[in-house]
């Protein structure tokens, strides 16, 4: 198996359009769409849903990668805790596709900015935000679901921090 | 009517031989799990990318529970062993198909041809195993035959819905015959070559 693939090699569903942030923030201003969104919108928590589904996605194909290409040598709990991570992305992805179906949402709505976080500590960031915008606009089967999601991601800020100190 | 015990005694793998196999179911369960992994990738389609993500997670799990068990066989504990050459070429050959357009094949490389193989493999040897002395090597087993299973099933449904047409059933069945060839090559996990008739 070929290691360490560059970017353009990494495969994506054909509804995804991946591009540099600075180029979307471009577009968006030339089509004359407002910088930000109403925080009381629907389309606001549609659009944080796409961001993480798509940040999400990233992080579960960077940790694939890391268990094949760079764990062979590693201490094996080391590649379990990966594993593990693997499938929680795998499970959230899912979570994020249900949730933006139920506000009318699509994987590929949005285009994929390649500056998107896979920092579980800024990914927890933005889950509360959207948590908290699900319960204004008055939509709390998304905002006990991401809970769910939060709770995953919190456990992992702890877990990391042996590795980040070795 | 009095209750007799009618299990006997007898045993087919000796203590070695059942450590030198979870070695190798080990080494076979641990490369699909880095397989699966690094493929999530590098396949297009979100909800094979997703199967594949679950599945690592039960790999690695798998090669967990064999890897414990291997002290309490006389063996370093957490140690994969291909059982042969050829083995280890038949893995490279299923883990080589990364082509986006591939997904057929690397679909076909796990859920037909190598978890049927180990299905196979694990259940011939939890029906060899003595109830009396080997409960904890049976409690594996069982486990990853029922979840193997699950997991070809799962897999056949994503090829049944991927490979629907019969050029692309025709690649299926093709790359399926060339990976069992070398399969039967390699002797399977176990290393067994038969003589050809």
């Amino acid at each position: 198996m070929q290691k360490l693939p560059i970017h353009d090699t990494l495969a994506g569903e054909d509804c995804s359009v991946r591009m540099r942030t600075r180029r979307m923030a471009k577009m968006c201003l030339e089509q004359g769409l407002p910088p930000s969104l109403d925080p009381h919108d629907i389309e606001l928590l549609r659009n944080g849903l796409h961001s993480l589904l798509v940040s999400t996605i990233q992080t579960l194909e960077e940790i694939g990668r890391t268990m094949c290409d760079v764990t062979n040598t590693g201490p094996w709990e080391r590649t379990m805790d990966l594993g593990r991570q693997v499938w929680d992305k795998s499970r959230h992805v899912e979570i994020f596709l249900k949730l933006l179906e139920r506000v009318e949402g699509y994987s590929g709505e949005y285009p994929e900015t390649t500056a998107e976080t896979s920092s579980a500590g800024l990914a927890g960031d933005a889950l509360a935000q959207l948590i908290e915008l699900a319960q204004k606009i008055g939509d709390p089967v998304s905002a006990h679901a991401l809970d769910f999601v939060l709770a995953d991601a919190s456990i992992r800020v702890r877990k990391d921090q042996p590795y980040a100190i070795a | 009517m009095p209750l007799h015990d009618r299990r006997t005694m007898e045993g087919v793998y000796s203590v070695a031989q059942t450590a030198q196999m979870m070695r190798q179911y080990r080494y076979a369960e641990e490369q699909m799990m880095r397989i699966m992994a690094g493929w999530i990738a590098l396949t297009p389609e979100l909800v094979v990318k997703l199967e594949f993500g679950r599945q690592v997670w039960d790999c690695a799990q798998h090669a967990d529970i064999l890897g414990k068990r291997l002290p309490e066989l006389r063996a370093r504990t957490q140690v994969s062993e291909p059982p042969n050459a050829p083995f280890v070429t038949f893995m490279q050959t299923l883990a080589n198909r990364e082509q986006p357009e591939e997904t057929i094949e690397r679909l076909v490389g796990i859920f037909r041809v190598l978890k049927p193989h180990l299905l196979s493999v694990y259940t011939q040897h939890l029906s060899a195993c003595n109830p009396v002395y080997e409960p904890p090597t049976m409690r594996i087993l069982e486990r990853l035959v029922r979840e193997t299973q699950e997991h070809i099933l799962k897999g056949q449904i994503l090829l049944e819905d991927m490979a629907c047409t019969v050029p692309t059933r025709e690649r299926a069945v093709l790359w399926q015959l060339e990976l069992e060839k070398r399969l039967v090559a390699a002797g399977g996990v176990w290393g067994r070559v038969e003589a050809a008739t």
